[in-house]
């Protein structure tokens, strides 16, 4: 008989028949023992039984990945964030790797300003979008599309970070085992410099100082689905 | 003649993605470690990041393995590590035994559309599925067969980036905060 299982643990709902119940919670990966059932309704959006997620706590050690609500993020004031994905392509092949994302995964694709219009970097709304052409749903990113130069120390694949300082980060960074890979440059008018991390991983740092978003200033409640 | 359409000062919106599907966002990135306690230090200690183990039914290595994977909030998160507030993207990550792999994006594909059909258009735009894992760890043939919470594909795109594929489980509500989608 077909089940609506929701994880006391974490709050996550699914539904299963009997004999397939997983033996641990997809969210949280609680043992099923943590879940608590209702009979299938026809949607599991109908369900009756819902569960507070557990409070965060700010005392937490960072070290430990047990399951835990996130810590607040709001003091960072932004800082920190995974803003932009970014992806490259062979000189020549733009208008290749243009209409792939647009056919098969319905990007809507433009040219950034002042970029070379043979081999243009490319700005990539991958869902619903502001105006101004940032993300207006959580939990997703908008990226760009760069062409690639051989031998060049921008790397793609990589990801862009919000940082305030690029100063305070990179010094963080080296102090931490990381090292400073290309010093600060200029992309249509905003600070960037690349960082590698302890493992080799390359990231782009995007300073912007003065910017904070609406939730810093408007906290939000930040656990619970809805 | 039309004014071209151009970042960051667009003189239009951008589309409306009316359909009821997540196809094609770029919902989180991929990254790989070799040390967890070093990587961790870092991630921590210079981005304020915080995670969590990722669930065996995520990531297929069973909890409390010396190699986990993470799930890496980078901003306000949801209780199962989804954001919570529009304009950034949290982390997958998972241990590299090798060398260190591609970062990648990890991208939502359709849910209502068999997983063989998604795959296939995409190699017949110049994709390539990706089965060696020495690549990446996270390469697998594909199965459909069951609901799974695990990436379901390791793409290489025309131009070769990695792109890790996952189809949602029939477990998604649509009243999640992060399945809105636009209506005209």
């Amino acid at each position: 008989m077909k089940k609506i299982y929701t994880c006391f643990a974490c709050g996550f709902p699914i539904a299963f028949e009997e004999t397939e119940v997983p033996a641990a919670c997809p969210g949280c990966g609680a043992p099923k023992s943590q879940f608590l059932e209702e009979p299938w309704c026809g949607s599991i959006d109908k369900r009756r039984i819902h569960v507070d997620p557990p409070a965060v706590d700010p005392n937490r050690d960072p070290f430990d990945i047990s399951f835990h609500p996130a810590k607040d993020f709001v003091p960072q004031k932004g800082d920190g964030r995974i803003r932009r994905w970014v992806m490259g392509y062979k000189k020549g092949q733009a208008q290749e790797i243009r209409s792939f994302y647009e056919d098969i995964f319905g990007w809507d694709i433009i040219d950034v300003e002042g970029s070379d219009a043979e081999n243009p970097m490319m700005y990539c709304a991958t869902g619903p979008g502001t105006p101004d052409w940032e993300p207006r749903v959580c939990s997703f990113g908008y990226g760009f599309l760069v062409p690639v130069d051989e031998n060049s120390d921008a790397p793609a694949p990589s990801f862009v970070i919000e940082v305030k300082s690029i100063d305070e980060t990179v010094k963080k960074a080296k102090e931490c085992g990381g090292k400073l890979i290309k010093d600060r440059f200029q992309v249509i008018g905003d600070d960037y410099a690349v960082i590698e991390d302890t493992e080799g991983n390359k990231y782009y740092l995007w300073e912007l100082p003065n910017t904070v978003p609406d939730y810093c200033i408007h906290g939000v409640s930040n656990t619970g689905a809805q | 003649m039309a004014e071209k359409t151009m970042y960051p000062h667009p003189n239009r919106e951008p589309k409306k993605f009316t359909a009821k599907s997540l196809h094609g966002r770029t919902r989180l990135m991929v990254v790989s470690y070799k040390e967890l306690r070093r990587f961790m230090n870092f991630c921590i200690n210079v981005f304020g990041w915080d995670m969590i183990e990722t669930p065996e039914a995520a990531s297929g290595v069973p909890a409390g393995d010396p190699h986990p994977g993470l799930l890496v909030a980078t901003g306000p998160a949801q209780y199962d590590y989804e954001g919570v507030t529009p304009g950034h993207m949290n982390l997958f990550v998972h241990w590299a035994p090798e060398e260190i792999e591609k970062i990648g994006a990890f991208m939502e594909i359709d849910m209502e559309v068999p997983l063989e059909e998604s795959i296939q258009k995409m190699l017949d735009h110049g994709a390539k599925l990706i089965l060696d894992k020495s690549k990446s760890v996270l390469a697998k043939p594909l199965d459909d067969s069951k609901q799974s919470w695990q990436p379901h594909a390791v793409i290489d795109d025309p131009a070769g980036n990695f792109l890790y594929l996952w189809k949602c489980p029939s477990s998604r509500t649509w009243d999640e905060l992060e399945t809105e989608y636009d209506i005209v």
